[in-house]
């Protein structure tokens, strides 16, 4: 955050931001976003101590965002106070790993099947929700060798496209990047795999700003030489997608140069559905889809909303003949990345979910659709019902 | 006939300094005030606690009485006083022998004072423009005004001394020469009533050529109007001055969660219905910008002008505002006019309140032969609060509230700490964007305050409740709800005072022109107007 970030000025405290929020419709206790955000900034530049533990109940969902009609930084400024919140001992230790699911990813995936057998032991599961506040109520992603397909740059390759895979891709479901890059690959693409690694998004929502800056700023490093040549940069994580598009120019505003190159590479970013929804509206998605008989329900995560493009892969799901597919709009799940694993906080995440997980019940699907791993996870444990990328369902769609 | 031995005319900070003065004496004394505490020139002027800083160069004498004041103020009312220290900042365009000057004069007067480079002082103050050539630094501070006259009243209360709001002075009754009674009329009620006394003293600012009039003296006081622009945040944590000879516009205090730009200076025939007209606040806030260039983008909260009681003797001639001294003057009639028992206290500033009630008291035991000597130097205005109650508004309180909390409440914190944890609904947060909880606002409405309001738009002087962006759009209300179900009001009453509260409010916002607060002073018309029916006297 700037020292000069005047925003906060805009706020005319009318609370179009608390009644989208997701925390305080679950949590009569919670502040809200207008308190958390424009209203404790204001006192804080008074000087006045303003450290609140609310804060951490942050879903970092942006609704605040989008709801406010007078373009207020809402979720900056609760993320920037996150960031100078201090924590009990034991949660700044979990938290700090939280935060970094990349360094996580790369220990842990080194003997996937050793790593994968602990963390689903009962043992190992009691402990960690003891000492380290991590609840036993879930199970883990599965860890796996980062087995990413090798650049395909030697394809006829009608645009050079750089595919972000981010942490859950790369160390949990590495076989979604190849569903990614085989979709490209059918609508003419030749995709490489970026060696970037997370996102950041984690470090802010886990209140770690400085990890965040650090990993905006290597991120820009990693990726500003193949922009400026002209590459396209797709996300097929929605966190990763509303990172790169506007966390990562926030992040780095206090330099300016970083900033410039972050906003380039913002503006070359794309998600895979609203790449593929664009082909589709130039005519040139390829629709050589089989009849797939198939009944899903879709839902959109907060961070796919806060990009600010529709729900592109409900309406390229639409297009496969025989899938009857419902969109759930039953607001947020409720996981927020790493937040439903924390001990304290999964009983309110359960209940954020409530809503979504009701009206999944009503609409009865054979599987939920959604592009945000962790929004899966959540749906998933709460309704009990499968849930996939809908990138899976569109590539095993096209004819073989 | 109600008697006393002292009536002091005027609830700013000099009458209540009078007040609580007198009362630590042992006088018995009672003070009326037209309107509110702090209507006058008090409650709209900067609060700057001036350290003498501003005077240094053109009156040495004034900058000797600001200092040594500036330090009385922070000791006995820390509770008033935000101690951030302030800046005397060297702008390019200004004249560098001034810079000289204003160093020598400050080693003179003993003005703690340090030379900052550009660099140190942009790294204190980031919003300041690049190209400052540096800063001194010096001991300015901002006082909290209303708090300020507040606790004057409330010590002087404690004490046995008496005031009355809304208590306009009407006639002063005069026998043999001698002041023996004065009229006052209940402004809010129409009421007459008399009290007897042995003397009276005129400490109506810029009201007091009016008043000496009742008493048939001349006091020539000359209203100079200032405007100020109310920031809705700190831009700055130190106050800003600019170190040129004194002119318009040229310091921005941080006054607690805003921060006030000012001033102008200019002459004004009655201190009555003041109102900045849209080229003073277009120069205002082009003289800001030069001070601070984000003021040219943040958001203005309101406008308000107040009058500068400017005491010109006869023999001053026609000079104009800002060369007046700011000096006082404690005019005893008996001498200059024959008329016993009255004395008037006239010119000054702020932050030589205390002086002045201690000189106005001196002469007033003198003649009422009490022998006690000024005490305010060292009598602080509150007792400190128990640690352990402290504890306790933390637990029941978010940190900023329970902070705010303490400052504003002192020992009563203990009475809101008591009341929440009987009823925990009382911890709700009333005014948002000041954190005032019900618990506080229920004490300001209610009887066991020393301090009680009369109307609604008394609320804010006591509690800073409407005084942030919304300017009471969303907690006015709430507050006018409080008074009514605290049968302070019945339901009629509640919506008339409401009624007023919305004028008194939408007023400062209304000469806003530009930027947020126009949108925000909409809400509230449409709310308050349009959906609500209540009525709307500025027909925007
Ligand atoms: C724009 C501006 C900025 C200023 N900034 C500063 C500053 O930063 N620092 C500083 O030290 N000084 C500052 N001053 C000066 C300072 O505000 C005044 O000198 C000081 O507040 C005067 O206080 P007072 O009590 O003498 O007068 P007032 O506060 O004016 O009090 C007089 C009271 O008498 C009441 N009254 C009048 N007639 C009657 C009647 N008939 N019956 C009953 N009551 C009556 C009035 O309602 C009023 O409340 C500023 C002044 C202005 C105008």
């Amino acid at each position: 955050m700037r020292q000069d970030d005047v925003s906060l000025d805009n706020c005319l405290k009318c609370s179009d931001c608390n009644t989208v929020c997701p925390m305080l419709a679950a949590h009569p206790g919670y502040p809200g976003p207008k308190h958390l955000g424009p209203e404790l900034e204001r006192l804080r530049r008074e000087g006045l101590p303003c450290d609140s533990e609310w804060l951490e109940y942050c879903l970092g969902c942006h609704r605040c965002d989008l709801a406010c009609p007078n373009q207020v930084n809402v979720s900056e400024l609760i993320a920037a106070a996150k960031a100078r919140h201090r924590k009990p001992f034991i949660r700044q230790v979990r938290d700090f790993w939280f935060a970094r699911p990349g360094l996580l990813g790369k220990i842990l995936s080194v003997a996937p099947a050793v790593t994968n057998a602990v963390l689903a032991a009962g043992a190992a599961r009691f402990g960690m929700s003891r000492i380290m506040r991590i609840t036993s109520e879930r199970s883990f992603p599965p860890y796996a060798k980062p087995d990413l397909p090798s650049p395909q740059a030697s394809l006829r390759a009608s645009e050079r496209l750089l595919f972000f895979p981010g942490c859950a891709i790369r160390y949990n479901q590495p076989e979604l990047a190849k569903t990614v890059v085989a979709l490209l690959q059918r609508n003419g693409f030749a995709p490489e795999i970026s060696t970037a690694g997370c996102c950041g998004v984690p470090a802010l929502a886990n209140g770690d700003g400085q990890e965040a800056r650090r990993r905006a700023r290597s991120n820009v490093e990693a990726m500003d030489q193949a922009v400026e040549n002209g590459a396209t940069i797709v996300t097929a994580c929605p966190s990763c997608g509303h990172m790169l598009k506007s966390g990562l120019a926030e992040l780095l505003e206090d330099d300016p140069e970083l900033e410039k190159r972050a906003k380039r590479i913002a503006r070359h970013t794309y998600d895979l559905a609203e790449l593929l929804m664009a082909q589709s509206d130039a005519g040139k998605l390829n629709t050589k889809f089989r009849k797939t008989d198939l009944q899903l329900a879709y839902h959109a995560p907060c961070h796919q909303l806060s990009q600010g493009i529709g729900r592109p892969w409900y309406h390229l799901l639409r297009q496969i003949p025989g899938v009857q597919i419902e969109d759930l709009d039953a607001g947020c799940c409720g996981m927020s990345g790493t937040f439903g694993f924390k001990e304290e906080k999964y009983p309110v995440s359960m209940a954020v979910g409530q809503r979504l997980f009701e009206r999944i019940h009503e609409a009865a699907p054979k599987m939920v659709a959604s592009e945000c791993a962790t929004c899966r996870m959540q749906i998933e444990h709460g309704a009990k019902v499968q849930a996939i990328h809908p990138a899976e369902v569109l590539l095993q769609a096209y004819e073989r | 006939m109600e008697s006393t031995q002292v009536v002091i005319i005027g609830g700013g900070a000099t009458g209540a300094g009078i007040l609580w003065d007198l009362s630590l004496r042992g006088i018995k004394a009672v003070l009326l005030e037209q309107k509110d505490l702090a209507n006058g020139a008090t409650g709209r002027c900067h609060g700057l606690l001036h350290s003498g800083g501003r005077y240094v160069v053109k009156d040495i004498e004034a900058a000797r009485e600001c200092l040594a004041e500036n330090q009385f103020v922070k000791k006995i009312a820390p509770h008033c006083v935000h101690d951030v220290g302030g800046l005397f900042v060297q702008y390019p365009q200004d004249d560098p022998a001034f810079f000289r000057q204003w160093e020598e004069a400050a080693r003179t007067v003993g003005l703690a004072s340090q030379h900052l480079s550009a660099e140190e002082t942009l790294d204190l103050e980031p919003h300041l423009p690049k190209n400052i050539l540096g800063a001194f630094t010096c001991p300015d501070a901002h006082v909290d005004v209303f708090q300020l006259a507040q606790s004057n009243i409330e010590s002087a209360v404690s004490r046995g001394g008496a005031f009355r709001t809304y208590s306009e002075v009407t006639a002063i009754g005069i026998t043999d020469g001698r002041v023996r009674s004065v009229s006052y009329r209940d402004t809010r009620n129409g009421d007459e009533f008399q009290i007897g006394c042995d003397m009276v003293i005129n400490a109506s600012g810029g009201w007091a050529q009016k008043v000496a009039s009742l008493a048939g003296v001349d006091v020539p006081v000359r209203c100079d109007k200032g405007s100020l622009l109310i920031f809705n945040h700190n831009l700055v944590s130190r106050v800003v001055n600019r170190c040129r000879k004194p002119g318009d516009a040229d310091i921005l205090v941080p006054a607690g969660p805003v921060c006030v730009l000012g001033t102008s200076s200019i002459t004004v025939p009655t201190p009555d219905g003041l109102t900045a007209d849209p080229d003073e606040i277009q120069h205002l806030l082009g003289l800001g910008a030069e001070l601070i260039p984000v003021l040219a983008e943040a958001r203005v909260l309101r406008i308000f002008s107040g009058a500068r009681p400017l005491y010109v003797p006869k023999s001053a001639g026609a000079a104009g505002g800002r060369e007046i001294s700011r000096g006082f003057a404690l005019l005893d009639h008996e001498t200059l006019d024959h008329v016993k028992g009255f004395v008037s206290i006239v010119g000054g500033k702020l932050t030589t309140y205390r002086l002045m009630a201690e000189v106005t008291a001196n002469l007033v035991a003198a003649k009422l032969g009490v022998n006690e000597p000024c005490r305010t130097t060292e009598t602080p205005l509150r007792q400190t609060i128990d640690e352990t109650v402290l504890s306790r508004a933390r637990k029941l309180l978010p940190a900023q509230a329970a902070s705010i909390a303490e400052r504003r409440l002192g020992p009563n914190l203990a009475r809101i700490v008591a009341a929440i944890e009987r009823r925990p609904e009382l911890a709700e947060i009333i005014c948002e964007c000041e954190q005032v909880t019900l618990a506080e606002l229920e004490f300001v409405l209610g009887d066991e305050t020393l301090v009680p309001i009369r109307a609604l738009t008394d609320v804010g002087r006591r509690t800073r409740l409407g005084f942030g962006p919304c300017q009471g759009t969303f907690c006015g209300y709430k507050a006018m709800l409080a008074g009514y179900r605290s049968h302070r009001w019945s339901a009629a009453e509640a919506s008339t005072e409401f009624e007023h509260y919305l004028d008194a409010r939408w007023k400062g916002q209304s000469f806003v022109s530009h930027g947020k607060q126009v949108e925000q002073l909409y809400l509230s018309h449409d709310l308050f107007g349009v959906t609500y029916n209540f009525h709307d006297q500025n027909g925007q």
